[in-house]
């Protein structure tokens, strides 16, 4: 996976055109939230704890469970931007997987976009997976200049 | 807005009358997804890791066609290396790799350094030797700036989520700041 700096990032940057800035905060969540339910379950539980976790919390890269996973996350909103949280969260944690399956991971790649239709995993092969902590210097410097025009 | 208006085929879906109802059938059905997920995918990684198994303790025919594994460096000689391979998933390396057979690989790696965990592609010529074809060496140093870089993240949509909203436990709901 890029790391999440990256994410953070592509979701922040879209979220500065002036019609969706009041909603930053769900687009930000929307693209770091695949992560949060698989990378945090998995390094906790699978990496430290030895409770093989991966194959259950991968799910949370595919775009059929993130859409239920953002359809939950609206319901705790109130009526007024329930819609509009679900819209963003849903479109931010898209972001990510398209991100995510643009990376080249060593041998074949991990996630499954078709999930629960088809098991077949997809990776495009455009960069490295860690090539996002080379650029990450980068990456802050542009987010932190958009931060500082659009405040 | 146009984000704002919920079209009328989904909109009872997101109104109160069912909401707690709605959370917890959702969660009940990514729960079986993940239960689907991990049956099959455990079930597809077992077959793998019980033909390598297999393969290099000499009961079964290695696979023909290039394999991708993960390995830990045992030796270093001039024009190849020995490694244990992994035939476990596991949190802990110790129990992961399968240390009572010793796979020499030909091929030549820069810089590697015995007790070195790799990522390799190659292709079996007997039980006992892979014929190296790509490699893949990730110094522990990467994850730990990755973990640190993704903290920072978290921590800025954190900050920018508290900015937003307000959650209110009585109704279980949160709520838009007036000037986010």
């Amino acid at each position: 996976m890029p790391d999440l700096f990256a994410h953070f990032a592509s979701g922040y940057l879209i979220s500065r055109v002036s019609r969706l800035r009041k909603h930053t905060a769900l687009l930000v969540l929307g693209v770091v939230l695949p992560d949060i339910l698989t990378r945090i379950p998995e390094i906790i539980l699978d990496r430290l704890l030895g409770i093989p976790v991966f194959h259950f919390v991968i799910i949370f890269h595919s775009p059929f469970s993130l859409l239920i996973v953002s359809f939950i996350i609206s319901l705790t909103f109130e009526l007024r931007i329930r819609f509009t949280a679900f819209l963003l969260i849903f479109l931010g944690s898209f972001l990510h997987v398209v991100l995510d399956l643009m990376q080249k991971q060593f041998g074949e790649g991990v996630y499954m976009p078709y999930f629960p239709f088809s098991f077949e995993t997809f990776q495009l092969g455009l960069f490295h997976f860690n090539s996002s902590v080379t650029l990450f210097p980068i990456v802050f410097i542009i987010v932190l200049i958009s931060w500082l025009i659009t405040r | 807005m146009w984000l704002n208006n919920i079209p009328a085929l989904v909109d009872p879906i997101f109104r109160d009358k069912f909401r707690l109802l709605s959370i917890a059938l959702s969660i009940f059905i990514l729960f079986l997804l993940g239960m689907y997920s991990y049956t099959v995918n455990l079930a597809k990684e077992r077959q793998l890791f019980t033909s390598i198994t297999q393969c290099i303790s000499g009961h079964r025919t290695c696979p023909d066609g290039s394999v991708t594994l993960l390995a830990q460096v045992k030796i270093i000689n001039s024009t190849n290396f020995v490694v244990n391979i992994r035939t476990q998933k596991g949190g802990r390396w110790e129990d992961v790799f399968e240390r009572k057979y010793d796979i020499t690989v030909i091929g030549n790696i820069d810089q590697l350094i015995e007790g070195y965990s790799i990522a390799l592609q190659g292709r079996f010529i007997s039980s006992t030797t892979i014929v190296l074809e790509k490699y893949e060496i990730a110094g522990a140093w990467v994850r730990e700036i990755k973990y640190g870089i993704s903290l920072l993240a978290l921590s800025l949509v954190v900050l920018i989520w508290l900015q937003t909203f307000r959650f209110s436990f009585r109704r279980f709901l949160f709520f838009q700041n007036r000037n986010p």
